[in-house]
């Protein structure tokens, strides 16, 4: 089977344990930073200019969704196309990261969404609704993976969720296209004319930077995890098969 | 052209189940006129062999493939998924395999249909007397004692090759099991008769008097092959099939849908109710509240109780879930199950005459509507029938895992919202000022064609791409 760890290795990769560390560290001064060293922004042009704060969290969010969304889709259509236990593990590793980023991005949304907005969801919105409706998908395939015997044809069916999510992207982009009309009109990142202030772009960045860390470390100590568990499963299996048990 | 060789070949067959492997590396021919039996112990992988001969599992390696009469192969399962039925075959399930709502002469003319084999009233008759269930015959075999029912469902698999000319191959898992010693005996009896015939049957069995019919007797353990023991064989000189037209299975398929739902109207009550009383509460709001509000707000409450009935779980899901029926079909029509059974088991009847009674009820004596809006609400009506497809083929897609009650179905129809909101503006716009002949994405047809195509879209994804 090809299993990358065995039960008597360390829990999990040096690397990834760093990486956590620096990211979660790095996330904590950007919130730091976001909300006591990044300027204002101008009164007249937000109905509620404190609440742009929340972008350093929930842009970065978006961005580490995508990646996780990304994982996923591969995962799924390696698993369509190879059964392989490899795109298997980026299925399991992408829906569950994808759904914790997923919800960072959609209640981290509706909350900037209902100060500036005066709303907290915009059928509108093409990234709020993509991200919505893929984050569901996530949940979905974690609830599948957790509840059903994990059997190829489970595997199959889950798979599939996930590429169904993402056949369903162009249909969010026409629907969401069509609905623009009714857009309240403020878009965080067209603020200024000139682009964006120096010290915001550089806590955003930071932000990118740190959940990125986060993502990267999250997904080595995922996958590990899964293989470790495929590894136990093997185990236990043979067990099952022993002679004299009941 | 007279074709030698092998009817069916398993070459190099590995299933595997989660980190488990069912079956390794099989290799097994079914020869012309050959009865095999697979024998082993409990979980040794003898009914996923056979089921994995009838194409409904997929396939870590290898693959299972056909002969027709002019030699070539025809792919049933590979690496890539599930390609052809396999033609000229009939399968007993251990289960019934079949919805216990069907009668049982209406279970052995479906059977028969699907195969293709016409079979007269006296010679239905006479098999099912000799199998005792005549007697039984216009019986649901809900009412039907576990051994009655496997007599019909062992029956239904033998009958096509009784009456067929052509060569055919029947697999039968524990056939017979839960039965008496005389039904034992017709069935040996009847087994022999098909060997006379010259055609194949494959039979799981822990049954020593079943393995001494057979040619072969082939033993799996751990999911191999241990020890295949050949005796002497008369070999057969029926001819294979032609070709394999799986219309009139198809055909067959949509009218035992029509057929099952006429006889118990699950399907249409349990889409009926929830959508009354959506209607019943909106009505006791207060009229006044609602036909003061605008045309967006009076065609959401118009278009709700329809909207309940098309998302409520169709009952063709358990329907094909009872006693594996949806395997049967699926082992016997291949990937055209999915696509017939979402568009057929999708909620035809009640959406129309629901708006048209949510106008009746709500709108009445409400004075903004234009006046001919009643005559082009079936539109509206028409795209919650498409949405109620789309939402008929997500709810498939969800039934196809082991524990489907075990997630949340809702989370994938979240995408529904869209086509629903286009339909809502559309019966707006239709309220306000009526029907316009123009297309555009602010006209009523526009809008619900958008509506339509979006819920088209969401039905391909849930089929197209989940039946490997």
């Amino acid at each position: 089977m090809g299993r990358s760890a065995g039960l008597g290795e360390n829990r999990y990769p040096n690397l990834a344990n760093y990486l956590v560390l620096v990211g979660g560290i790095g996330v904590a001064i950007t919130v730091f930073l976001g909300t006591f060293w990044a300027p204002d922004v101008n009164p007249s042009q937000w109905r509620a200019p404190e609440a742009y704060r929340i972008i350093f969290l929930h842009v970065p969010f978006a961005w580490t969704s995508f990646l996780a969304f990304t994982v996923l889709f591969i995962g799924s259509l390696g698993w369509y196309i190879t059964h392989s236990d490899k795109s298997w593990r980026l299925v399991q590793t992408g829906s569950d990261l994808g759904l914790l980023f997923g919800i960072g991005v959609i209640t981290s949304g509706p909350i900037w969404g209902m100060a500036e907005w005066g709303v907290p969801w915009d059928w509108a919105d093409l990234r709020l609704n993509t991200f919505g409706l893929l984050t569901a998908i996530a949940l979905f395939i974690v609830m599948a993976r957790r509840s059903q015997p994990d059997h190829d044809s489970s595997r199959d069916t889950i798979a599939s969720a996930g590429l169904f999510g993402f056949m369903l992207v162009p249909i969010t982009i026409i629907a969401t296209t069509i609905y623009q009309k009714r857009h309240p009109g403020i878009v965080v990142l067209e603020t200024e004319d000139t682009g964006l202030d120096p010290q915001i772009r550089a806590v955003m960045l930071l932000g990118f930077a740190s959940l990125t860390l986060l993502f990267i470390g999250f997904s080595i100590i995922s996958n590990h995890l899964y293989s470790l568990e495929a590894s136990a499963e093997d185990i236990l299996k043979d067990m099952d098969e022993r002679p004299g048990g009941e | 052209m007279t074709v030698t060789g092998p009817l069916l070949t398993a070459s190099g067959v590995t299933v595997q189940r989660g980190t488990r492997v069912v079956l390794k590396d099989i290799d097994l021919a079914i020869e012309r006129g050959e009865i095999v039996t697979l024998t082993g112990q409990n979980g040794s992988g003898k009914t996923t062999l056979l089921e994995t001969i009838a194409g409904l599992h997929s396939l870590k390696k290898g693959r299972v493939k056909a002969t027709y009469t002019n030699g070539n192969d025809i792919i049933i399962r590979d690496l890539k998924g599930r390609r052809t039925p396999a033609p000229g075959v009939s399968l007993a399930l251990q289960s019934v395999g079949a919805c216990l709502d069907e009668s049982v002469i209406e279970r052995l003319r479906t059977a028969s249909s699907v195969a293709g084999i016409k079979i007269d009233d006296e010679a239905l008759e006479t098999e099912m007397e000799k199998w005792s269930v005549l007697h039984r015959a216009n019986d649901r075999l809900a009412i039907l004692s576990n051994g009655l029912r496997k007599r019909v469902s062992v029956l239904s698999a033998l009958l096509p090759a009784m009456f067929s000319n052509h060569q055919r191959l029947i697999l039968l898992d524990e056939p017979g099991d839960g039965m008496d010693d005389e039904s034992k005996n017709i069935l040996k009896s009847s087994i022999m008769m098909m060997k006379d015939s010259g055609h194949s049957i494959v039979i799981v069995t822990h049954d020593t008097s079943m393995v001494e019919l057979s040619d072969r007797t082939v033993a799996l353990s751990n999911g191999k092959i241990t020890t295949s023991i050949q005796k002497s064989r008369k070999p057969s000189h029926v001819p294979l099939l032609d070709s394999y037209d799986d219309n009139s299975g198809i055909k067959e398929f949509c009218r035992w849908i029509v057929a099952i739902e006429r006889r118990n109207p699950v399907d249409t009550i349990q889409r009926l109710v929830p959508a009354l009383l959506a209607l019943f509460l909106i009505r006791s709001v207060g009229l006044e509240d609602i036909t003061n509000q605008n045309t967006y707000s009076l065609a959401f409450y118009l278009l709700i109780p329809a909207l309940v009935s098309v998302m409520a779980r169709p009952a063709l899901i358990d329907r094909l879930s009872e006693e594996r029926s949806g395997d049967w079909w699926r082992a016997h029509l291949g990937r055209s199950v999915r696509p017939y059974a979402t568009i057929l088991g999708g909620p035809w009847l009640l959406p129309l005459p629901l708006v048209y009674l949510s106008f009746a009820v709500i709108s009445f004596n409400a004075t903004q509507i234009d006046q001919s809006a009643q005559y082009w609400l079936w539109l509206p009506a028409l795209a919650l029938i498409d949405i109620g497809i789309a939402a008929t083929a997500i709810q498939m897609l969800v039934s196809g895992l082991e524990r489907s009650g075990a997630v949340a179905v809702s989370l994938m129809m979240i995408i529904l919202i869209w086509p629903f909101m286009m339909t809502l503006e559309a019966t707006a716009l239709l309220l306000e000022e009526g029907f316009q002949y123009n297309l555009g994405f602010d006209t009523p047809l526009g809008l619900i064609i958008l509506s339509s195509l979006i819920s088209a879209g969401v039905w391909l994804s849930a089929v197209v791409i989940p039946d490997q």
